[in-house]
């Protein structure tokens, strides 16, 4: 009932949220689903930030958590009956007309992704039955940092302590701050919260992916999007881990999905998209310190998009909204970082000369780059070879709104990727040793918005089915 | 783009996604229900929960609690301790009054008791046990 409750209250509070300040012209089943999955991120990053800042000035107080998270339930759900009562339809999303184009036997699409979706699930709870524990990064980082904020009492900041340096105690607290939130609730620990939390952030990933192509494409390439996804060998198996990657993975593509979204709109106004945009870069902040490199690399993104196109008012125009999500949870984020955390141990303790000696020798950088390569094709195992069997079939989209849509999250790729580089070419550790336990993870992060950028830019059955005049 | 049927283009590329999907998600599940359904084994970490749940308050009240061991996997013990103990903390060494020592080898743990002058509090397992410094 508890358990059902900490999940239930914060998912339902940003829907209400999300429908209250993003309402619809037309309903669809892509809009609901991806509102739905929208939700999940930003229910657990609104409420573990709240129960880290109650943890910061009231202390650890059980009953508190839930009566904040009550209240902001109510309130959410009074405005969004109002707005149901009041039929206040103002603005749509729905992206221009479309070519009438018919694709075949869309059911039989359907079906396949379900079938592929059960046999996704199956894998993650029977997985989560056999290793309820979850993957080593589980235990040692993100569940050891939850037992602290649940068990530690007033003492919880004694889990950052640099005594626990092996555990990385700078790692932010979105993950740990939920899970500790759900076991106060409920009154116990139970292996059920990490797990419950892993399943809704892997599987809100494929959801928010395939409801955004089939918004800004068609349904049958979402189904097709969503089938790499599961189909991709280390997502699901990672998901079920309980590690950190795939709820940052999924912060990185919702927020990179609102910036779609919101071009997709050009001229209407919805610049609240934006807005959400800035909370879902500020909880990847809040998920892992790699969300800080993503919040560069987004803004940098928008600047060499924006600029061009709509020129420097539309662009200050637009970081201001951004900034405006952002910041709060930024805050947050920051006095953590400075007043909690201890130093990140890649940046901390290594000098200038030792720095400028790794960025200046060259054989890091092919042994990074040979890294690179062989551990992308050795993660997407068979699925490699449907990338270019897209391409190759069915082209890119002649649309050209598509491939200025893709631009965007191929710069922030892009960008990812040189931090990624960087931080490998100037680590203090084993360079080997970093980028074997490190890079892959790294990787299933950019996954679901590479696949996102790849989708947006090929053609669709239907184009390709228009195109062939059948 | 090649010229081919448009209808053969399209289930070429989604028969080849689904399959692939197909085989990699029906691969696992087989593993895992056989994993499953076998003989398994007492997960470690839950091993160490159930051994340290008692002994948590009683840790607390030492503040600190030494570990030493000489196990070939003392690292991995190590951590699997603190996770177990949280919030006290676990360190390595014979620093603090409450020490955690893992000897595989019952020789050495009579020699380490010896040399340190430890009193056995509680034995957790056949290897832990968990002493404290006798006052000298």
């Amino acid at each position: 009932m508890f358990l059902c409750l900490s999940i239930f209250l914060p998912w339902f509070t940003a829907y209400f949220i999300i429908c209250y300040l993003w309402p619809d012209l037309k309903r669809s089943g892509a809009q609901a689903l991806m509102r739905g999955s929208l939700a999940i991120g930003m229910g657990f990053g609104i409420s573990s930030c709240l129960f880290f800042v109650c943890l910061l000035f009231v202390g650890s107080h059980p009953d508190l958590s839930f009566v904040i998270d009550l209240s902001i339930f109510i309130s959410s759900g009074c405005l969004f009956l109002y707005k149901v009562r009041k039929k206040d339809i103002r603005i749509g999303l729905k992206p221009e007309k479309k070519v009438s184009m018919k694709f075949h036997r869309p059911s039989l699409m359907l079906a396949g992704f379900y079938v592929i979706c059960t046999l996704a699930i199956t894998f993650f709870i029977l997985n989560s039955v056999n290793e309820s524990n979850g993957t080593w990064d589980a235990i040692a980082i993100w569940n050891m940092r939850a037992r602290f904020l649940f068990r530690g009492g007033d003492k919880w900041t004694e889990a950052f302590s640099n005594l626990y340096a092996w555990s990385h105690p700078d790692y932010p607290l979105l993950i740990p701050g939920n899970v500790a939130r759900i076991w106060t609730y409920v009154g116990h620990e139970t292996t059920l919260a990490p797990i419950v939390l892993a399943f809704l952030f892997t599987f809100a990933t494929v959801a928010l992916m395939v409801s955004a192509i089939a918004y800004l494409r068609s349904s049958s390439q979402g189904l097709i999007a969503g089938m790499v996804l599961m189909g991709t060998s280390f997502f699901i198996s990672h998901g079920n881990g309980q590690s950190a990657d795939v709820p940052l993975g999924y912060f990185i593509l919702a927020a990179v999905i609102l910036f779609c979204l919101h071009d997709a709109a050009a001229g209407r106004g919805l610049q609240l998209l934006v807005f959400f945009s800035g909370m879902m870069a500020g909880f990847a902040a809040w998920t892992k310190n790699e969300g800080l490199l993503f919040i560069v690399s987004l803004i940098a993104a928008r600047f060499l998009v924006t600029i061009p196109r709509k020129g420097w008012r539309s662009y200050r125009e637009e970081m201001l909204f951004f900034i405006a999500g952002l910041l709060p949870i930024l805050i947050i984020v920051a006095y953590f970082k400075t007043q909690i955390a201890p130093p990140n141990d890649l940046l901390s303790g290594q000098g200038f000369n030792s720095m400028m000696h790794k960025i200046t020798d060259a054989t890091r950088y092919a042994v990074i780059g040979k890294a690179f390569i062989s551990k992308l094709l050795t993660l997407m195992k068979a699925m490699i070879f449907i990338f270019p069997l897209c391409l190759v079939l069915f082209g890119c989209s002649h649309e050209k709104k598509n491939h200025s849509g893709m631009v965007m999250p191929l710069f922030v790729l892009c960008f990812m990727l040189s931090g990624y580089f960087m931080i490998f070419l100037i680590t203090p550790n084993d360079l080997i040793w970093h980028l074997n336990t490190a890079l892959q993870r790294l990787f299933l992060q950019l996954l679901p918005v590479s696949l996102f950028a790849f989708f947006l830019g090929i053609a669709t059955p239907e184009e390709v089915t228009w195109r062939c005049g059948i | 783009m090649l010229n081919l049927d448009s209808r053969a283009i399209v289930k070429v590329v989604v028969g080849s996604v689904f399959m692939i999907a197909l085989v990699y998600n029906a691969k696992h599940c087989v593993q895992e229900l056989q994993y499953c359904l076998g003989d398994k084994t007492i997960d470690q970490v839950d091993l160490l929960d159930d051994e340290f749940a008692q002994l948590r308050n009683m840790l607390s009240s030492y503040g600190e609690v030494g570990y030493v061991s000489d196990e070939e996997a003392a690292a991995k013990t190590f951590y699997l301790i603190q996770y177990a103990v949280s919030p006290v903390l676990v360190v390595r060494g014979l620093k603090p009054v409450a020490i955690i020592g893992n000897f595989e080898d019952s020789a050495a743990r009579l020699q380490f008791i010896r040399n340190n002058h430890l009193m056995l509090l509680k034995k957790i397992d056949a290897n832990m046990m968990l002493f404290i410094r006798e006052a000298e």
